[in-house]
């Protein structure tokens, strides 16, 4: 197993819950209402509550996962429990899911920066910039990322409350009716494309073997994905009742638009910007978590003892994916494969090696250790 | 290692951080950049789309904080974007919309239609959302030349629309109002009508007339900072303008206009002069604390689209009132005497709400109070999806019932007016 940030590098379960929710929440919910608010309308918000179920179900694979084997991350678990053809594969594909997320993520994140703000800054030094910033974070290794987080995360969601907050002399409650929106088909559909936000907490599998009482990594991760789901849902209702349904699937940022309709009365202009200056702090934290679980798992699957040879090629292909695809439909299109590939194969990762550990007994070594 | 690589890292990110840094790249100066603080935008016989800019001067010291001094722009163009161009292209500074506090638009577009227009708009990153949008029936740029006491047209009619906006005295009508109800088939944007006043105008000016008006007529005169005016000098805020989609249809007055407000939304201190005889002698001020209306569907009308045409749907306005003015003998000190005053205010809200029901559904037939919102509220979507399309016509159809019930809380400072009789 790859040598990952310092060697002395422990996460707390609490801490653990909070990067869960930091990777479900913090890049997705900027952008995940102009996709679903089409579909169903004024219950996207519900619907993205719901979609934490497929998230919750990830989380307790994962949970099982790691209780029947205590300090190992994904690709150690695989090694064990798989041949060692399918052991690579499973690796391999954990590693390319996190490059995939990274990139996704990142090019979300200057997309959000860019056009509503820095229209004309170049994208590529906003690419350089905050490549530098997550690749920074991600050499401190988990741990420092994990301290930043429970510093940034709350501010993150007392953010959320304060939107909510100064949203109530203009919001309109009665756009979140009827209730379920469309229709409970479009509503079940709602929740599926969601759940692949709640099921990115597969990526927590990459830090696991740091978690200092991974018997309790399910339930934290459970609440990793309660939290972000629920912020992300509270942020979609609060874009609805102030735009309503049809203005959030009109926008591309309908989190951002929120923000820039509130405000404490008329004297303070572009308020917004402190609520996007927390945001944007999280989004950071969150992509430098995702570029440390991608630099793991890629050395985990090669078979490299450090991750150090993984970093710099990395730097560089998270700055071109920063930058790709170029145009926001083919961003969209992106995402859209995000959504409909993201919750089965989180499903089925855990699932298979679960039911690989199930039919081929564990190592006495690794059940002691439980 | 790790160490080596954190500290290249932190390098790297100072050099990034460094490229950024304003005057080293794409620095722009104060003084370079041309603050839109209103927009007109109206059409031209010929079909072609007139753009007005009213760019703020920033100036430098106090004398320049107490006069706020503007340039008016002006070009036309195939669209609203192309005219921006052209007005680019003339202009020495970068123009940004960011500031725009006002967009005054020309009725002739409004009728015209705003779905062309408004995407230019909506498009710009930096254009506040909360931008209030007006519709005015003279000259565009008449309206955004005039400035009152030092204060450009644009800050002026937002000042105006701030306060009167909570109070019923115009629509709240931002422009993200507008957009989301020029797409949302249950509710009709209404917006704000601006106007000049004349000298043979009421003070209060309006479809009103002389009861609606007054309170409008010294809100706007209070906002003079202590110069006099006199009335052809102002800016009066009279009614709105009724939209069907992108496009204009009609006018409300002044008091039609505050009915709509009080049943689309929840206002605070509107205020008006009652008459209390009908030679007018007898009046009395009334500050309308708060008001607000329910909106009543009956289970069948929700259940069945088919039962929509011709459902009776009844709304329900309750409020508080304050007494800011009495001329009247009756000092309307016994609780008949309240409860009659309560009873008379409320029929007169009611018939203010009944004029203003007769004017949109039957002679423009647009829903700008939302009741076709709340059908979609409460009513399955799979029903609302077969009537949204015919909306306008069902709206014509319902039959609404108003019932006003407004109780007074508030007779001011004093218990009784002046009185000869009581003199000693």
């Amino acid at each position: 197993m790859a040598r990952t940030g310092s060697e002395n590098d422990h996460i707390r379960t609490g801490q653990f819950a909070v990067l869960v929710a930091e990777i479900v929440f913090s890049t997705g919910f900027m952008a995940v209402g102009s996709v679903i608010a089409t579909i169903s309308e004024s219950a996207a918000w519900l619907g993205t509550l719901l979609g934490a179920a497929g998230g919750l179900i990830v989380a307790w694979l994962c949970g099982t996962l790691v209780r029947l084997y205590p300090g190992m991350n994904l690709p150690a678990i695989a090694d064990t429990v798989l041949p060692k053809a399918l052991s690579k594969l499973a690796s391999l594909s954990f590693a390319a899911y996190c490059t995939w997320l990274l990139g996704i993520g990142s090019r979300q994140f200057i997309i959000a920066i860019w056009i509503p703000f820095l229209e004309s800054t170049s994208p590529l030094t906003l690419a350089l910039v905050a490549s530098a910033i997550i690749a920074y974070g991600a050499s401190l290794g988990i741990e420092a990322i994990a301290r930043a987080s429970m510093v940034f995360f709350p501010i993150a969601l007392l953010s959320i409350v304060v939107l909510a907050g100064l949203s109530v002399p203009v919001a309109h409650p009665a756009r979140l009716l009827p209730i379920i929106g469309a229709g409970l088909p479009e509503l079940g559909l709602t929740a599926l494309i969601t759940s692949a936000y709640g099921t990115e907490c597969i990526v927590g599998l990459a830090f696991v073997s740091h978690l200092n009482e991974p018997s309790r990594a399910g339930r934290s991760m459970s609440w990793g994905v309660l939290v972000g789901m629920t912020l992300m849902s509270a942020v979609l209702a609060v874009a609805t009742m102030l735009l309503g349904s049809q203005g959030v699937a009109r926008v591309m940022f309908p989190a951002v638009e929120a923000a820039r309709l509130v405000g404490p009365g008329e004297f303070l202009e572009r308020s917004e910007v402190l609520l996007l200056a927390i945001w944007f702090s999280v989004g950071l934290l969150k992509q430098a978590a995702v570029f440390h679980a991608t630099t793991v798992s890629i050395a985990d699957a090669l078979g490299l003892r450090t991750r150090t040879p993984v970093f710099i090629p990395l730097i560089v292909a998270s700055v071109i994916l920063s930058l790709y695809p170029t145009t926001v439909v083919s961003v969209l299109h992106s995402l859209k494969l995000f959504q409909r590939y993201t919750p089965w194969y989180a499903l089925a990762l855990p699932a298979l090696l679960l039911t690989a550990s199930a039919l081929r007994p564990v190592p006495a070594e690794g059940r002691r250790r439980e | 290692m790790t160490r080596w690589l954190s500290l290249s890292c932190l390098g790297l990110v100072l050099v990034c951080l460094g490229l950024v840094v304003s005057g080293c790249g794409t620095a722009v100066d104060m003084e370079d950049v041309g603050f839109v603080v209103a927009l007109g935008v109206d059409s031209e016989d010929d079909g072609k789309v007139r753009l007005w800019l009213e760019v703020a001067e920033p100036g430098m010291g106090v004398e320049s904080l107490a006069k706020q001094e503007t340039l008016l722009a002006s070009t036309e163009g195939d669209t609203l974007y192309d005219a921006f161009i052209k007005l680019e292209t003339r202009s020495s500074r970068n123009l940004t919309l960011g500031h725009v506090r006002t967009i005054v638009i020309g009725e002739r577009l409004a009728r015209a239609g705003l779905r062309q227009a408004v995407d230019a708009l909506m498009r710009d990153a930096t254009l506040r959302l909360k931008a209030w949008v007006l519709v005015t029936p003279d000259p565009v740029e008449e309206v955004l030349s005039l400035s009152i006491a030092g204060q450009p047209a644009g800050m002026f009619i937002g000042s105006l629309m701030q306060r009167e906006a909570q109070r019923a005295g115009a629509p709240s009508s931002r422009i993200v109002d507008l957009v989301t109800h020029i797409e949302e088939r249950g509710v009709q944007p209404l917006i704000a009508r601006v106007g000049l006043a004349r000298e043979s105008e009421s003070a209060g000016g309006g479809g009103g007339g002389a009861e609606g008006g007054a309170a409008q007529g010294s809100a706007s005169g209070g906002d003079g900072s202590g110069t006099s005016m006199n009335l052809s000098d102002m800016f009066v805020l009279n009614g709105a303008a009724v939209f069907k989609g992108d496009k204009m249809v009609g006018w409300l007055d002044a008091r039609q206009s505050a009915a709509a407000v009080i049943i689309n939304s929840r206002i605070q201190g509107y205020e008006f002069i009652h008459k209390l005889s009908a030679d007018g002698d007898e009046s009395i001020g009334v500050n309308l604390m708060s008001a607000h209306a329910e909106v009543s569907i009956p289970r069948e009308c929700l259940a069945d689209a088919e039962k929509v045409e011709g459902c009776t749907v009844e709304v329900k306005v309750n409020g508080l009132w304050g007494m800011r003015e009495l001329i009247s003998d009756d000092q309307f000190m016994t609780e008949e005497g309240v409860v009659a005053l309560n009873k008379s205010i409320s029929v007169r809200l009611k018939r203010d709400t009944d004029d203003m029901l007769r004017v949109i559904q039957t002679e423009l037939g647009s829903d700008v109070i939302g009741i076709g919102e709340v059908f979609r509220q409460r009513m399955a979507h799979s029903n609302w999806k077969k009537i949204s399309g015919e909306w306008d016509t069902l709206f014509q159809s319902l039959n609404i019932k108003v019932i006003v019930n407004v109780a007074g809380r508030r007779r001011g400072q004093i218990l009784r007016s002046l009185s000869e009789d009581k003199a000693i």
